[in-house]
C-alpha cells in the first residue's frame, strides 16, 4: 500500500510541475551595477560616433528602467549627467541641457563638473544670443579652472566666446573685466578661434571708427602667409589639415576684403589695391574684392585697371550685387575716361541684364512652391543644385537655417512612417500569437493529462478504504517482506493440503499434525508481528495519505486556474494597450510635425518671396540709376552737340 | 561720387553682417525652434518606448540572450569584422567602420546580438577578423559553453591587449 501512495504522490507532483510551467513567466528588470554600466557603455558607443539621437535614446531607456541609475554608474570619466547634458545640447535640446546643468550646479558637484557645466550652460545661452546671461555664466569660470578642467578645444571656444562677449559688452557700454588682448593671449597657438577673435576685434575697431587700429589688427590675419610646408606639400598628408587650411584661407580673404574697403573708405587707394589683391580669385569674397579693386583703381584714376576688373566681374556666371553693380561702375569709369559711347553701351548691356535677372526672379517667384522646397530638402547636397540667380537668396544663413529645420522635419516624418509600419507589424504579430495560443489551448484541453486527476482521486479513495479495512485486518499494512512471507506460508499450506489429500486417497494413514501445527505457529507469529506494527504503520500511511490530499488540493486549484486561463481567449490586452498608446502618441507627434513643417514652409515661402522682392527692388534701383545715367549721358551729349553747333555758328 | 559712396556703405554694411529683416523674423523663428525642440524630445521618448516594446515582444527575458562586444586598448589588434555563432548557427556577421572601431577603443560597448534561446546548455563561438601585430592579417576564435535559465542572459566578447605577449587576447565572459 505504501508503494501505491508513493506512485500517486510522484504522479501528482508531475502534474503540478506541468501546470506551473504552463503559467506565464514574469520578468523582473534588474538594475545591478554590471547591467547599468553596460547600458552606459552602450550610450558611449553611440556618443563617440556622434550619433546623439541613439545616445539620448539609450540614456532614456536606462533611466526609465532604473530611475537613479546615472548616479550609480561606476565607469570612470566625465559625470554621466554632464554627458547627458552635453549630448542634449549637441542634439538641439537646449532646455533639457540647461535643466541638467542647473541641477548639477545646485548640488554639491566636483569643481570639474561645475566648470564643465558652467561652460556648456554658457555656450547654450551664447548660441541662443542671450549674451548678458551668457557673459555672467561664462565669467564664473576662472582661467585656472579652464586650464585644468576643460579640454583644449573647449577652453579655446570659451575664450572665443569671452572675446565676443567683450565686443558685445563694449557696444552695450558695459564694462568688461578683461579685454580682447587678454583672451587672445590665453588662446592656444594653433587654435582656429585665434583668427576669428582677431577678425572680430578688427571689425569692431573699424565700426568704432578706429581705422588704423582696426586695419593693424586685421593685418595680423590678412598678411599671414601659408607655411612653407603647407605651400610645398599642399596639405596632402592630412585631410584635417586641408579643412583647417580652407577655413584659415577663407578668413584671410575676408580680413583682406575688410581691410581693402576700410582703406577705400579712408581714401587710401594704393593700400586698398594691395589688400584686394591678396584675396584669392576662387574665394567666396572674390566678386566683392574685384568690385573693390576696381573702385580703388578708379580712386587713383587708373580707369583701364578698374574697367578690366569690373569687366571680368561682368563675365562671372553668378548673379549677385557685385556683378550687377559692376555694370554701373564700368559706365562710371568709361564716363570718367571720356568715353561716353562705351559708357552708354555698358549701361544698355546692364539694363538688359537687370531685366533678364528680374524676369528670372519673377518666374521663380511664380514657380517655386512647397513641393520645390521639400524636394530640395530631400536631396543630399541641395546647396549645389540651386540656380545661379538664386544663389544669394538660398545661401543666406536665414534660408539655410529654415532648410535645415525642414530637413529635420522630413526626417521625423520618415521616421514616423517607419514606426507606424512597425506598430502595425507588432499588432499583426499579436494576432498571429493569439491564433497560435488558441490552437495550443485546444490541444491542451484535449490533453488526457488533465483527466488523470480524477483517476488519481479514485485511487486515493481506494487507498483510504483499504486503510479503514486495516483496523480489522492489520496485515493490509504489511511491508513487502511480510507479504512475501505470507505468500510463502499460503503456498506451503496449499501444498500440505494437496499432499494430505493425495496421501489419504492412497488409503494411507493420515499424516501427523506436526507440520500443520508448525504452519499455524508461523501464521500466529506473522499476525502477532503485524498487530505489533499496526499503530506505527497506520500513522505513516495516514500521513502519506494526508500529503496526497494536500497535493490533490493544490493540483486541483492549479488545474482550475489553468482551465480558467484556457477558457479565456488570449488577447494580450497589456501589449495591445501599449501599442494603442504608442499609436496615439505617434499620431499626435505626426500632427505636430506636420504643423511645424507647414509653418516652416510658409516661413520659407515668405522669406523666399521677400528676398526675391528685395532683389527685384535692388535690380530696379540699379535699373533706375542706369536709366538716369543714360539720360544724363544723352543730355551731356546733346549739350555738347549744342555747344559744338553754337561754336560752329560763331 | 554719390554712387560710389552709396556702394561703399552697402558693402561695408554687408561685411558687418546682420540685417534688420533677419532680426524681425527672430521671434517667429524662436517659436518654431522651441516647437521643434519639444518635438525632438517627444521623438526620443517615442523611440525609447518603441525600443522597449520591441524588446518585450520579441525577446522576453525568459528567453533573451544579449551579446556585447568591448575592446580594451586595441594596440595589437585592429578589428575589421566579427562572426558570431550560437550552437553552431551563425547569428551575426558584423563589419566595422573606422568610426565604430574608434568608439569601441574609447570605451564604448556594442550590443552585437540580441536573440532568443531555450533554457539549458548552449555554446557560443566568436570569430574575430582584423589586423594583428605589425599589420598582419589576423583571425582568432573563442568560445564558451553557458547555461541559460529563466532570467535574461548577458554575455560579453572582450578583446584585450596582452602586454607581456604583445598579442591580442579574446575572451567570452558571462555578465
Amino acid at each position: 500500500m505504501r508503494k501505491g501512495y508513493l506512485v500517486l504522490r510522484h504522479s501528482l507532483l508531475s502534474v503540478g510541475a506541468w501546470l506551473m510551467l504552463s503559467s506565464p513567466a514574469l520578468s523582473a528588470q534588474k538594475c545591478d551595477t554590471a547591467i547599468i554600466d553596460k547600458a552606459y557603455q552602450e550610450v558611449l558607443y553611440f556618443y563617440f560616433q556622434q550619433d546623439f539621437y541613439q545616445a539620448l535614446t539609450q540614456f532614456e531607456i536606462l533611466q526609465q528602467a532604473c530611475p537613479d541609475s546615472l548616479s550609480n554608474i561606476s565607469q570612470p570619466g566625465v559625470d554621466p549627467n554632464l554627458l547627458k547634458g552635453g549630448i542634449s545640447l549637441a542634439y538641439g535640446l537646449d532646455e533639457q541641457a540647461a535643466d541638467i546643468f542647473n541641477r548639477l550646479l545646485t548640488k554639491a558637484a566636483t569643481l570639474e563638473t561645475q566648470t564643465q557645466s558652467w561652460y556648456l550652460l554658457g555656450k547654450s545661452l551664447f548660441d541662443k544670443q542671450q549674451y548678458e546671461v551668457a557673459a555672467n555664466i561664462l565669467n564664473k569660470i576662472s582661467i585656472d579652472n579652464a586650464d585644468e578642467y576643460l579640454h583644449v578645444k573647449d577652453k579655446d571656444q570659451w575664450l572665443y566666446m569671452q572675446s565676443q562677449l567683450f565686443n558685445w559688452q563694449t557696444t552695450q557700454s558695459i564694462t568688461a573685466a578683461r579685454d580682447n588682448s587678454y583672451w587672445l593671449g590665453e588662446l592656444s597657438e594653433d587654435s582656429v578661434y585665434r583668427q576669428y577673435v582677431i577678425y572680430n576685434q578688427g571689425l569692431h575697431q573699424l565700426q568704432s571708427n578706429q581705422y588704423s587700429a582696426g586695419v593693424q589688427t586685421l593685418e595680423q590675419i590678412g598678411l599671414s602667409d601659408k607655411s612653407f610646408f603647407d605651400s610645398f606639400l599642399g596639405g596632402w598628408w592630412s585631410p584635417l589639415t586641408v579643412i583647417d587650411q580652407t577655413e584659415t584661407d577663407a578668413l584671410r580673404d575676408r580680413a583682406n576684403l575688410t581691410i581693402g574697403y576700410a582703406h577705400l573708405k579712408n581714401q587710401q587707394a594704393l593700400d586698398a589695391l594691395e589688400a584686394f589683391n591678396r584675396v584669392r580669385l576662387d574665394s567666396l569674397d572674390s566678386d566683392s574684392a574685384l568690385l573693390g579693386y576696381g573702385w580703388a583703381a578708379a580712386q587713383r584714376e587708373e580707369y583701364q585697371i578698374a574697367l578690366s576688373a569690373w569687366q571680368r566681374l561682368q563675365q562671372q556666371p553668378r548673379s549677385n550685387e557685385y556683378v550687377m553693380e559692376s555694370y554701373l561702375a564700368s559706365a562710371y569709369a568709361f564716363e570718367q575716361a571720356f568715353a561716353p559711347t562705351q559708357a552708354l553701351e555698358n549701361l544698355q548691356r546692364g539694363l538688359k541684364r537687370f531685366a533678364l535677372e528680374k524676369q528670372l526672379l519673377r518666374a521663380n517667384q511664380q514657380e517655386i512652391n512647397d513641393q520645390y522646397f521639400i524636394q530640395l530638402a530631400k536631396s543630399k547636397d541641395w546647396s549645389e543644385q540651386i540656380p545661379a540667380h538664386l544663389s544669394s537668396i538660398m545661401l543666406s544663413s536665414a534660408f539655410r537655417n529654415q532648410m535645415a529645420w525642414l530637413e529635420e522635419s522630413l526626417t521625423h516624418q520618415k521616421r514616423f512612417e517607419r514606426w507606424q509600419q512597425q506598430l502595425n507589424t507588432f499588432s499583426l504579430m499579436l494576432d498571429e500569437r493569439q491564433q497560435e495560443a488558441q490552437l495550443r489551448q485546444q490541444t491542451l484541453k484535449n490533453n488526457d493529462l488533465l483527466s488523470k486527476l480524477q483517476d488519481y482521486q479514485l485511487l486515493r479513495d481506494k487507498l483510504q478504504a483499504r486503510l479503514a479495512a486495516a483496523t480489522d485486518e492489520p496485515r493490509i499494512l504489511a511491508d513487502q517482506q511480510e507479504l512475501d512471507w505470507q505468500s510463502r506460508l499460503e503456498r506451503a499450506k496449499q501444498r500440505h493440503k494437496d499432499i494430505s489429500e493425495a496421501w489419504l486417497s492412497l488409503n494411507n494413514k493420515p499424516l501427523k499434525p506436526l507440520y500443520v501445527a508448525r504452519l499455524k505457529r508461523l501464521e500466529g507469529i506473522m499476525l502477532w508481528n503485524a498487530s505489533e506494527s499496526y499503530a506505527k504503520r497506520r500513522w505513516q500511511a495516514q500521513k502519506l495519505l494526508n500529503e496526497v490530499d494536500e497535493l490533490i488540493a493544490q493540483t486541483t486549484q492549479q488545474q482550475t486556474q489553468l482551465m480558467e486561463q484556457l477558457n479565456q481567449t488570449p488577447e494580450y490586452p497589456l501589449q495591445r494597450q501599449r501599442i494603442a498608446d504608442l499609436q496615439q502618441n505617434l499620431e499626435l507627434q505626426q500632427q505636430r510635425n506636420q504643423s511645424i513643417q507647414s509653418q516652416q514652409l510658409a516661413s520659407l515661402n515668405e522669406l523666399f518671396v521677400e528676398q526675391i522682392q528685395q532683389q527685384i527692388a535692388q535690380l530696379e534701383s540699379y535699373e533706375l540709376q542706369a536709366k538716369l545715367a543714360v539720360v544724363r549721358l544723352n543730355d551731356k551729349a546733346f549739350r555738347k552737340a549744342e555747344a559744338d553747333r553754337q561754336g560752329a555758328k560763331q | 561720387m554719390k554712387l560710389r559712396t552709396f556702394m561703399l556703405t552697402v558693402l561695408l554694411c554687408t561685411l558687418a553682417g546682420n540685417s534688420s529683416a533677419q532680426q524681425a523674423d527672430g521671434n517667429e523663428q524662436q517659436t518654431v525652434a522651441k516647437q521643434l525642440q519639444q518635438l525632438r524630445k517627444e521623438v526620443i521618448a517615442l523611440n525609447r518606448d518603441l525600443f522597449v516594446l520591441e524588446e518585450d515582444l520579441l525577446f522576453p527575458s525568459s528567453t533573451q540572450v544579449v551579446v556585447y562586444l568591448s575592446v580594451d586598448v586595441g594596440t595589437y589588434f585592429k578589428l575589421d569584422a566579427v562572426e558570431l555563432k550560437i550552437d553552431d548557427q551563425v547569428v551575426t556577421e558584423y563589419l566595422y567602420t573606422d568610426r565604430q572601431v574608434d568608439a569601441l577603443y574609447r570605451g564604448g560597448v556594442q550590443r552585437l546580438h540580441i536573440g532568443n534561446l531555450a533554457q539549458g546548455e548552449h555554446q557560443i563561438s566568436a570569430f574575430f577578423i582584423g589586423l594583428g601585430p605589425e599589420g598582419r592579417e589576423y583571425k582568432r576564435a573563442t568560445s564558451l559553453t553557458f547555461s541559460k535559465d529563466s532570467d535574461a542572459k548577458a554575455l560579453e566578447l572582450n578583446i584585450n591587449d596582452a602586454t607581456g605577449k604583445q598579442q591580442p587576447e579574446f575572451a567570452v565572459v558571462e555578465l
